[in-house]
């Protein structure tokens, strides 16, 4: 493990740009390419929206959210302990979402997945979720080949 | 995150600039939606060219959209996006129902 962080903030959807913001400046060392950073950002912020309008139902909480660098692989956890996921396989479903009354579009792990190398959740109803991302950034020597 | 509304005959034109999250879309929605009654418009363009983050709450703004100018009987149509920002959009399905220029 190179380097880590750990950050905890209220559910509020202000902090959404907070999160992508310690996102951002964590990964910096790494020299990722835009693309990758726009990525790791949009799953950072599915992640936090998801634990603050599903999770806490946009009631008061807090969410932690934590990540380490070893070499090129970055991983990163988003976790609440608000409501909970009861059947996770539909909720990872396209276009499935557990709050439509909230114009949610449903794509939020679907986001997750498509943008990093690899997802996983863990939730308990009605102890919490985490949410753990993990992407592998290329080699530098990788992106100048590719320019 | 800024909005700008211009409305001319049917049309509401609505810029946006900043981020486009789930703090920012409830503001847009209830904008826009404002908008919409008081001018009569029943077709929407969204100009994304100042836009420099959208997740998919961006995506539940315009599927919102969408649905109210449908029983109007009007249209959604997408322009000035960042190729980060066509790419969800086009993940979702939004290329559907929105026309994107």
């Amino acid at each position: 493990m190179n380097n880590k962080f750990y950050s905890e903030f209220p559910a509020l959807a202000c902090n959404e740009a907070f999160a992508r913001m310690i996102v951002s400046g964590f990964v910096m060392e790494l020299d990722p390419t835009c693309e990758e950073m726009s990525e790791i950002k949009t799953a950072v912020s599915e992640a936090v929206t998801n634990a603050i309008i599903h999770g806490y139902e946009e009631k008061p909480g807090t969410v932690c959210f934590e990540g380490e660098i070893t070499g090129r692989t970055v991983i990163l956890k988003v976790s609440d302990k608000g409501k909970g996921i009861e059947n996770i396989p539909l909720a990872r479903t396209p276009l499935y979402t557990g709050a439509p009354h909230k114009e949610r579009s449903g794509m939020g792990f679907t986001i997750m997945e498509a943008f990093m190398d690899s997802l996983e959740i863990i939730s308990k109803e009605d102890e919490g979720t985490t949410v753990v991302l993990t992407k592998i950034l290329l080699d530098e020597g990788e992106v100048k080949k590719n320019d | 995150m800024i909005i700008d509304l211009s409305g001319q005959q049917q049309l509401l034109t609505v810029r946006l600039e900043g981020e486009l999250d789930h703090f920012y879309a409830a503001k847009i929605k209830d904008t826009v939606e404002s908008e919409l009654v008081r001018t009569g418009a029943r077709n929407i363009a969204f100009d994304f060219s100042g836009v420099t983050f959208m997740d998919s709450s961006g995506i539940g703004m315009i599927l919102g959209r969408y649905k109210t100018v449908s029983t109007l009987g009007g249209r959604i149509i997408l322009f000035g996006m960042s190729p980060e920002t066509e790419r969800i959009m086009r993940m979702s399905g939004v290329d559907r129902v929105a026309e994107i220029y």
